[in-house]
Order: structure tokens, then C-alpha cells, then sequence
């Protein structure tokens, strides 16, 4: 009897998987045009402490004519830190991959926007880039041109000793057979902006716990074909909708502005409706509209992070906090930070 | 029936088939056209010339490039410099705007040289480069190759080549211009050397420089050519460097006045400056700079308001800017005044015209504002229309008649037109079109006679169409298609909808037949959809017996040459009494209609345990069945059923021909060409014969309860009884408790048969495993036991 409640003890010891705790690296993305060396936004990348700054160099999109052109072309108007490595970003709008119309096309392309990243990732202080990330939300139609373009990207010299990654949504990781893998070292997981931005309601489309879950299910992350880091929101912004119709973000409209009684009137949770005509920080509101304030808290953050936390890869993820900007650090201590990337032991 | 394997379907295909088009739907894409998204009447393009980029849009930042623009004016003076006949404007915008280096140097060369050397063929044909040659105008062509270089390092040519600071570069250039112009005794090519020079120093953020630079070439001359405009533009924007704004705006609105080509940058460095027109006032040295700034504010703002044209009137009744100031307040209440009440008026006739969601819209609460500025606007206009002082007194006048129309002042409308007959050859045109849209509303009925005048009116619109450009990637704008747009939104909103209330439905559809060959845009839907989906077998029978009558009148023969000739309107009647379970009056109508266009099935009698699926063929289902041999069928079948003893398999045929054609079936494009996912039965169903059965399976649950129970074999007792069940399971009214919703369907009628007498058959075990909802009431029985 004893020998079996031995053999017993030891197979359930052996069942106990002895998880060894991940190391994740926290890191801040820096997406606006200038860097002007805001003093509260290099003492949150010194405190985190972050281990990276991701820098958009440039968007790519469509011109008049449909060529394929940069802009917002990043300016550096005041030096840049030298405590962590840089990660130079592009950010391609995916209509550009429809005016793409073969191989050549796609291989010019490639080379003009390699150039240029190259050009700019010359003058940065942090010459020894070690990672480059694309950032492109493509579709099912788009895979092939866009697939096409990494691996082209990917051999060519600046970034043959560079680990390459790519920016992956919600839709992608839940349906991956449709969307694809994209052919690169690693993946970043944005885990925001996942409902309807144009859609009226009284939702949260930045970020939700109970949408991410029916994206996310329970396994599809520490399922995923690449090692995936995993950016974090902390932005808000509010939504305008006149007569169910979209009309667009309102960029210095917040929570202060809402709370003014006499302009707008609460309705559900995200919801406010104007109450009369009026002109106001520069945006005409008509009466009846909806404006909806979406934001993201520490508590929500924390139910995010623990989600995604639960699914592990074997692989330490970088946590990467969107974005660097004193506006919208000021509503988050640095210690809340810290406790929520500790979140991904 | 699996309800959980239907909503994993469901999903799955709505997010596989929709996911992608959602999620960029969600990104952008599915925006309204930016010069077509509300009705107008009233042609942007009428007056206003100079001013297009501010015409009034409120989806798109620009309405179009100004006239003249900056090139056309370059090149004509150029042209009147040259002062030689034979030197072709056509020419001199070639060798300025698509010469290259090369040659605009190898010209400079010859000219300077001053021997005959020889040209390339591309200068031997052009008319100014040949003048340019010739060694008496070589400062023009020395300046011309300058020009080319400083173009060269002011504008970077390849966005993808990061050049950095060309400070560098533009101070060499400075140095080389400054020594060019020392021998310069040209003042035309001086003044051309000053502003590359000006320019040079702007761009290297030599601002104190760029103004004193500007003071002292430019100071004096003021004789406002383009040369000097934008010089003077260089120092605005120097002194908005310097935060001198208000300086800086008054000198951007003093180039907005002077020249077109520049008013689109002059109006957004004004906004730059964030200042207001009384801001600049102080500086404004006569009532007419005063009413232009009012002007050029007046266009940042969106929404109805016409404070800045009842200013800048005071201040300068005759300005040319007025008209479109006017023209920008008429179409903001043709959007927001006169769209809704047209939409509204369509939504009451049971039509939505796709103008945006005006749902929710409450007439009284909103629109009582924009109704007071339309009052308040119409006083103005008549006003000013009256005294006469203004430079367009005919379009006033036009503008005030068109306005009370738009306040739905119709009679307002009329004795304004007579008042103010017009001579102005561009506004006749707009009078006619205000005049007929009156005439329109005023008809209470669109009878036989009104026809007989209608027709004029319609063939004189034709005669104005502008030609759709089939390659045109952008949208219409009224430039070319004015009346085009106008003739669509006149059948689309005011006569379909006109015949639609009469209960004229023939004529509705001709009309938007006539519509639908204008190309222009989407109305809800034209005549084809109108055929195929929103008429009754009366009402198509109307309409086809009208199509084969002799006499038509001279109206109704314009309308039919536009009707589409390849419908078939048999084959439509014949699938509108399919639809409402008619098959005996169908069946003549389909027999008569072609073969190639019936839809055809394989496996509409093959009965189904699951919903949907394709009818294709395959092994066990070869042979085609079009629409009239299934009509046939079911003829020849009911016929049988008035004959009794009826087979149990009579029964289950027709039940199963019924359910196949239905939403749920298999072979639903017997009925339908589209059939969306998203749809499903509603209380409102029940209303619509069509739909009670398209979506409430009665009748084919009828007809499998009377198979049930004239079946002997208990299998296919059980057989049938099932698919009553499944039937009956279509039509439960829906419910927001989803906990009760589920009950009902868990609770059919046709359970407590099928569990007590048929569990032991063979085909309860198989169907048993299939269905939850048979599952659940089993337990649910059990556990009540």
C-alpha cells in the first residue's frame, strides 16, 4: 500500500511543473512627430526603468495619385536619451499594398523604404540598432504584397544582424489562418483599439476585458506562431457622433470638459449628449450628439495585462506602454506602471 | 436543429465573410462622396470664380483649385513680357514646368554665347525656347536656368531621400543670384532675381532679413503682380516666425484679396496665425480690406451663419467675394434645411432616400434655428437683391427666389421669379431649374396633364447633361455635372416618390429606370431592384400590360425608351406570385418567361434537417429544375391533395418544396438574388405576406403535420413531425430575455409527440443526437418527472 501512495506522491510532484518566472522588460513607444526632450516624459523612461524607447520614423501612404509616399517624417528638435536602445518604427497604411502591382513594384518599394529608415536610423545617437519594427494593419487581401515586402526587408544588409518585428492586432492572432504569420523574428501584440471605433454605443473600443477575452481565447496567444511582446494602452480620447454617424475624435475634449452640467448630459457609462448648440475648444456640437469618452484606467489596465499574462510563451516578452507622452503620463503613477508589467512574471 | 452549432456558424461565416470588410470599414473606406452628400439645386459654379477652394463642402477641406491658379498666371506673364506673337502659351508652360535641367541650360548657354550653336529638337519646337535662344533676351534665360536651380534645392523632388539642412546650399545660391542680378537691367528679371533671393532667405529662417529684404525690393513697387504676391507672402510668413501675427494675417489677407492661385495658402497661414478679421481691422486701411478679411474668415466657418456676408456688405456692396459668400450660405441650408424635409417627406411615403440617417432627427427641436436663419438670410437677400448695388444684381435675385423655396415658401418662390426675370445667360439656366422645382411642388397631382408639361421641362434638362468621365477616379463635382445631379435628385426625391403616394407604382418605376440610366450615384434602389423586389404580381402585371399598350403618350414613350429591355418582366410576375405560395397563377407567367434566365435548383425537393447549405449538383442530385418546372410540380402536387385519400408523400413534397424556397432552405434563389446573413423572422414579418413565409414557414409546417398524419411508417411519421418541428421553431416571436427565447424554442409544440410515441424509431436516435433543443426539453420532461 505504501509503495503505491510513494509512486502516487512522486507522479503528482512530477505533474507540478516547476514554471520558471519570466523576465519581462518594460519599454515605452514614442509615437508623435518631434521629440522636444519633455522633462516628464525622460523621468518616466528613467524610472520605469525602460528598457527600450520605440521611435516611429515615418508613416507610409498613398498620395493623391497613389504612390506610395513618407510623411510625418520624425524630427529630433532636442537630443534623446541615451539610457536605453532605440527601436525605429514605420508605420504602413494598408491601402498602400493595393497600389502595388507586382514583384518589381513591391521590391522598389522595399529598397526606397529601407533607404530611408537606414538614413534615419544613422542619426540617431543609439547607433547600434538592435531591432526594427513594422507596424501595418494588413488584411487577408493584403498578406501577400505585405509578407512579400518583410521578407525583402529582411534581406537586405542594414537589417540582415537585426531582429525584425511586426505589429500584430487582436483580428490577426484570433483569425490567424485567414490573416497569416507574418514572416519575421517576433511579434508585438496590441492590445488595444480592439472594438468599433466608427461604431455609436456605449462601448469602450480601446479597450474591453470581455472583447480581448472572445479575441484572445485561452490558449491563442501562448499559441502563436512568433514570440510576442505586448504593448499596453494608456491613452483616452472622446468620440464625437452626430446622429449615429461617426465624425471623428475631439482632441481637447476630456473628462474635465465633460463634466460641465450645462453643455452635456451623462447617459450610460461612456456616453454624454449635448445638450444645446454650441461652439466649443473649437468644435462646432450639434444638439442630440454623442460624445463618447473611452479610457483606459489602472484598474482596467491591470485586467487587461492579467489576461494576456495568463497565456505564457517561452520567451520574455517586452511590455511596452502606448505611449510616451507627459499629457497622458500624468494620469498614471509611475508605480501603478511598474505593478502592471510586474503582472507578466 | 442545432442552436449553438447555428450561432458558431453564423459567426464563423459572418466574421470569415465579413471580418475583413468590417474591420476596414472601421479603419476608413465607406465615406460619402464630399460633393454629393446632401441635395442641391443650386450650382456652386455660378459665381464666385477664384474663390473654389472655399465653395462650400463640409466632408472635404477644398472644393477645387482657384481660376486662374498660380501656373496659368505665371505663364501669362511670361507671355505678355515676351510680348511677341509668335511665342505660344502652351510653350512657355512646357519649358517651364516640364523642361529639364539640361535643356533649360543648354538654351542659356546658346543665348548667353549669343552665336548660332545648335538646339535639340525639343527647344527647335518650342516657340519660347527659341525666343529664349535669341542673345536679346538672355537675362530672361540666364534668370530661367537661376529659377530652375533654386526650384531644384527649395523643393526636395524625392520624399524618400532624407536631404537635411540645405542651408549650405540655398547660401551658395544666394551668392550666385545676388551676382547674376548685379548686371541685370531688366526690371521684370530683377524683380524675378529679388523674390528667388527673398525666398532663399525665408527658407534658411532668416526672418529679420526676409522682412527688411522685402521692405527694400519690394517695397516701393507694389504693382501687385503675381511676382510681388508672393514676395509679399514670404514676409507674412516671416513675420509669423517673428510672432507678429496680427501683422502676418493682415499681410496673408491683403494676398488672398490680390491674387487666386495663392488664396488656399493664404487662407490656411491666416489660420495659422489664430487671429480674427476684427484682430486685422486696425490695420485695414479702407472698408473694402476690411470686408475681404471678413470674407476670408468667413470661410473657416461650417455651419449656417451669415454674420461675415452681412458685414463685408456694409462694408463693400460691391465685392466680388460676395457671391460666393452667398453661394456657401444657400448650400449650408440646402443641407440642413431643405435635405431633411426632403427625406422626411420620402420616409412618409414608406421611401428612405439615403440621405444620411435622419431617424432620429426631430424636426421641430432642430430645425426651428436653421429655419429662423433662413428667414433672417431671406431678408437680407431680398433686400440687397432690391437696391441693386452689388456686382451680380441677377444672381441676388435668383439666389432669393431659390431661397424661399428652400424655406418651402413656395408661392414666396414663385413672385420672386416673376419679379425678377433675368438676363445674365449663366443664371437663366438656374432660374428655369428654380422655376420648375416650384412648379413641381406646387402640383398637387402628377396627372396627365402636368405630364405633357413635365416633358419639356425633362428633355430640357437633357439637353444641359454634362458627360460622366468613365475613368474618372473622383467624384462628380458640378463643374461638368450640375444637372446631372440635378435631374437625379428631381426623379429620385420629388417624382418617384410623388408616383409612389399616388399609388402610380408603374409609373414610379419608370421613372427611376429614367434615373438609373443617369449613372450618377445610387438612389435606394432603381427600376431592376424595384422589378425584382418591391412589387406585388398585381403591380407588375399593371406594369407589364402598360409596357406592351399601344397608346402611350408623348411622356410616358420618353420614360419607356429608358426602361432596361433585358428584364423579364414574365419571369418577374411569375416569382411574385411564387413568393406569396401562388404556384396555379404563377405557373402561366413562368412558362412564358426564357429558360436561360429562371433560376435553377438541384435539390429543392431533397428535405432538410439543417438550415442552409448550397443547391448545387452533386451524385445523388443531378438534374436541373428551373423555376417553372417546380411551379409545375407543386401545381400538379396540390392538385393532387383536392383528390383524397392524399399520399403522406404528396404532403411531404410540397412541405419540403415549400421550406426549400424559403430563407432557410437550400434553394432560397428561386425567390430571391440575395439573401443577407443577418436577417431573420420578426414580428413585422407577419405583416407582409411574402415575408410569413419566407420567414415563418407556415404553410410548409402545415403541410408536414398533414404528412405526419397521413404517413403509416412510423420513421417517416417521425420524419415528418421533425420537420414540422423545425418549422414551427422558425416563426417563435422574438424575445430579449434570452433565458425565456430559448425556453420557447426548447419548448415546441411538436416535442412532446415526437419524445413520447417516436423515441424508439431510428430516426429520433439520429436526430435526437443532432438537436439540443430536443435534448433539453427531454432532460427538462425528465427532470419535471
Amino acid at each position: 500500500m505504501r509503495i503505491y501512495l510513494l509512486i502516487l506522491l512522486t507522479l503528482l510532484l512530477a505533474a507540478c511543473r516547476h514554471e520558471a518566472p519570466r523576465q519581462p522588460e518594460p519599454a515605452f513607444y514614442y509615437w508623435k512627430q518631434s521629440w522636444t526632450g519633455n522633462p516628464l516624459e525622460l523621468q518616466y523612461l528613467q524610472q520605469l526603468p525602460a528598457k527600450k524607447l520605440y521611435i516611429k520614423m515615418f508613416d507610409v501612404s498613398p498620395d493623391a495619385g497613389g504612390k506610395p509616399i513618407p510623411v510625418a517624417v520624425f524630427r529630433q528638435q532636442a537630443p534623446l536619451p541615451q539610457g536605453q536602445p532605440l527601436v525605429p518604427v514605420i508605420f504602413i497604411m494598408n491601402e498602400v499594398w493595393a497600389q502595388l502591382k507586382d514583384t518589381a513594384e513591391i521590391t522598389a518599394f522595399t529598397g526606397k523604404t529601407s533607404r530611408l529608415l537606414e538614413d534615419m536610423a544613422m542619426a540617431l545617437p543609439d547607433r547600434q540598432i538592435r531591432e526594427v519594427q513594422v507596424d501595418c494593419d494588413w488584411t487577408q487581401t493584403s498578406s501577400s504584397p505585405y509578407f512579400q515586402f518583410l521578407t525583402t526587408l529582411k534581406s537586405q544588409p542594414f537589417f540582415r544582424d537585426k531582429t525584425l518585428s511586426a505589429t500584430i492586432r487582436m483580428h490577426q492572432v484570433k483569425y490567424r489562418t485567414s490573416s497569416g504569420t507574418p514572416p519575421v523574428d517576433k511579434g508585438l501584440l496590441m492590445c488595444y483599439n480592439m472594438g468599433d471605433l466608427r461604431k455609436a454605443g456605449d462601448h469602450n473600443s480601446i479597450l474591453d476585458p470581455a472583447t480581448m477575452k472572445a479575441y484572445i481565447g485561452s490558449d491563442r496567444i501562448s499559441n502563436y506562431p512568433l514570440p510576442l511582446d505586448i504593448a499596453l494602452p494608456l491613452f483616452s480620447w472622446t468620440v464625437l457622433f452626430e446622429q449615429g454617424q461617426y465624425k471623428g475624435i475631439l482632441r481637447n475634449i476630456g473628462a474635465a470638459e465633460l463634466d460641465n452640467r450645462e453643455l452635456f448630459i451623462p447617459q450610460g457609462k461612456h456616453l454624454f449628449v449635448v445638450k444645446n448648440d454650441t461652439l466649443f475648444n473649437g468644435y462646432l456640437l450639434r444638439k442630440g450628439s454623442e460624445l463618447r469618452r473611452e479610457t483606459t484606467n489602472i484598474e482596467l489596465l491591470k485586467s487587461a495585462a492579467s489576461l494576456v499574462a495568463k497565456q505564457k510563451q517561452d520567451y520574455n516578452p517586452t511590455i511596452i506602454f502606448y505611449h510616451l507622452d507627459a499629457a497622458t503620463l500624468k494620469n498614471y503613477p509611475l508605480h501603478e506602471l511598474q505593478e502592471t508589467y510586474r503582472l507578466f512574471h | 436543429m442545432n442552436y449553438k452549432k447555428l450561432i458558431v456558424f453564423s459567426i464563423s461565416f459572418l466574421a470569415v465573410f465579413f471580418g475583413n470588410i468590417i474591420y476596414i470599414l472601421s479603419c476608413g473606406g465607406g465615406e460619402m462622396d464630399p460633393y454629393d452628400y446632401y441635395i442641391s439645386y443650386f450650382n456652386t459654379y455660378l459665381k464666385g470664380q477664384g474663390y473654389e477652394p472655399f465653395y462650400f463642402t463640409s466632408l472635404s477641406d477644398y472644393y477645387d483649385e482657384a481660376t486662374p491658379d498660380e501656373t496659368t498666371v505665371n505663364v501669362q506673364d511670361w507671355r505678355n513680357y515676351a510680348g511677341d506673337k509668335s511665342v505660344s502659351t502652351d510653350d512657355i508652360y512646357r519649358y517651364i514646368y516640364k523642361f529639364s535641367r539640361e535643356q533649360v541650360a543648354q538654351i542659356a548657354d546658346c543665348s548667353t554665347k549669343g552665336q548660332n550653336c545648335s538646339l535639340a529638337d525639343s527647344a527647335k519646337n518650342n516657340s519660347f525656347a527659341l525666343y529664349l535662344a535669341n542673345p536679346k533676351h538672355q537675362e530672361a534665360a540666364r534668370y530661367l536656368l537661376y529659377a530652375k536651380d533654386c526650384e531644384n534645392i527649395v523643393y526636395n523632388p524625392d520624399p524618400w531621400v532624407e536631404r537635411g539642412d540645405q542651408s549650405g546650399a540655398m547660401g551658395d545660391l544666394y551668392e550666385e543670384g545676388k551676382g547674376l542680378l548685379a548686371n541685370v537691367k531688366d526690371k521684370d528679371i530683377a524683380q524675378r532675381y529679388k523674390f528667388q533671393l527673398l525666398r532663399l532667405t525665408h527658407y534658411r529662417k532668416m526672418y529679420r532679413e526676409t522682412v527688411e529684404a522685402f521692405d527694400r525690393d519690394f517695397g516701393k513697387a507694389g504693382n501687385g503682380n503675381l511676382i510681388y504676391n508672393k514676395a509679399l507672402a514670404l514676409k507674412a510668413g516671416a513675420l509669423y516666425h517673428l510672432r507678429d501675427t496680427v501683422n502676418a494675417a493682415y499681410l496673408f489677407s491683403k494676398v488672398f484679396a490680390a491674387e487666386p492661385g495663392l488664396r488656399e495658402m493664404a487662407f490656411l497661414n491666416v489660420k495659422w496665425t489664430h487671429t480674427a478679421a476684427v484682430d486685422i481691422f486696425p490695420l485695414c486701411k479702407n472698408n473694402k480690406e476690411k470686408a475681404n478679411a471678413v470674407a476670408l474668415y468667413s470661410f473657416q466657418i461650417p455651419s449656417v451663419d451669415f454674420t461675415g456676408l452681412r458685414m463685408a456688405y456694409q462694408l463693400d456692396p460691391g465685392a466680388a467675394v460676395l457671391s460666393a459668400m452667398l453661394t456657401r450660405e444657400i448650400n449650408k441650408l440646402e443641407s440642413e434645411l431643405l435635405t431633411p424635409r426632403v427625406a422626411a417627406m420620402g420616409d412618409s411615403a414608406g421611401l428612405s432616400l439615403g440621405y444620411y440617417s435622419y431617424s432620429y432627427f426631430n424636426q421641430d427641436a432642430e430645425g426651428i434655428s436653421y429655419r429662423d436663419s433662413a428667414t433672417a438670410l431671406q431678408r437680407f437677400v431680398d433686400d440687397v437683391a432690391q437696391k441693386g448695388k452689388v456686382q451680380d444684381p441677377d444672381f441676388w435675385k435668383v439666389s432669393a427666389a431659390y431661397i424661399a423655396f428652400i424655406r418651402n415658401d413656395l408661392s414666396g418662390a414663385r413672385s420672386r421669379l416673376e419679379k425678377y426675370p433675368v438676363k445674365d445667360p449663366a443664371l437663366k439656366d438656374q432660374w428655369e431649374l428654380v422655376n420648375l422645382l416650384v412648379t413641381l411642388n406646387e402640383q398637387k397631382r402628377l396627372d396627365a396633364a402636368f405630364e405633357a408639361k413635365l416633358l419639356g421641362s425633362l428633355k430640357w434638362l437633357d439637353t444641359k447633361l454634362g458627360q460622366i468621365n468613365p475613368d474618372g477616379y473622383w467624384y462628380a463635382s458640378d463643374k461638368n455635372l450640375f444637372f446631372n445631379k440635378a435631374m437625379r435628385n428631381i426623379l429620385a426625391t420629388v417624382l418617384a416618390p410623388g408616383y409612389h403616394r399616388q399609388g402610380d407604382y408603374t409609373k414610379e418605376a419608370l421613372i427611376r429606370a429614367r434615373c438609373a440610366a443617369l449613372h450618377l450615384g445610387v438612389p435606394p434602389y432603381d427600376a431592376v431592384n424595384m422589378v425584382k423586389d418591391e412589387m406585388s404580381a398585381e403591380k407588375l402585371i399593371a406594369l407589364y400590360d402598360f409596357l406592351r399598350s399601344g397608346n402611350k403618350t408623348d411622356y410616358e414613350k420618353y420614360l419607356v425608351a429608358y426602361f432596361p429591355k433585358d428584364i423579364s418582366m414574365e419571369l418577374a410576375i411569375g416569382i411574385a406570385y411564387m413568393r406569396v405560395n401562388n404556384f396555379t397563377a404563377a405557373l402561366p407567367w413562368l412558362k412564358k418567361s426564357p429558360v436561360k434566365q429562371q433560376p435553377v435548383s438541384y435539390q429543392v425537393w431533397t428535405d432538410q434537417l439543417q438550415d442552409f447549405g448550397e443547391d448545387t449538383a452533386d451524385a445523388r442530385h443531378r438534374t436541373p429544375i428551373t423555376a417553372s418546372q417546380f411551379c409545375e410540380e407543386m401545381v400538379r402536387l396540390l392538385n393532387l391533395t383536392k383528390k383524397p385519400p392524399v399520399s403522406a408523400a404528396v404532403y411531404h413534397k410540397i412541405a419540403t418544396g415549400l421550406f426549400n424556397i424559403s430563407y432557410y432552405g437550400k434553394s432560397w434563389s428561386m425567390l430571391k438574388d440575395y439573401r443577407p446573413s443577418t436577417l431573420w423572422y420578426t414580428a413585422s414579418c407577419e405583416k407582409d405576406p411574402f415575408e410569413r413565409q419566407y420567414f415563418g414557414v407556415y404553410d410548409a409546417e402545415i403541410f408536414y403535420t398533414k404528412a405526419a398524419q397521413a404517413a403509416t411508417d412510423k420513421e417517416f411519421k417521425a420524419r415528418c413531425l421533425f420537420l414540422a418541428a423545425r418549422c414551427a421553431q422558425k416563426h417563435v416571436p422574438e424575445n430579449k430575455d434570452d433565458k425565456l427565447y430559448y425556453l420557447s424554442l426548447m419548448r415546441n409544440r411538436y416535442f412532446p409527440v415526437l419524445a413520447t410515441n417516436y423515441n424508439q424509431t431510428a430516426f429520433y436516435q439520429k436526430v435526437y443526437g443532432q438537436c439540443s433543443y430536443l435534448q433539453d426539453y427531454v432532460s427538462e420532461t425528465r427532470r419535471k418527472k
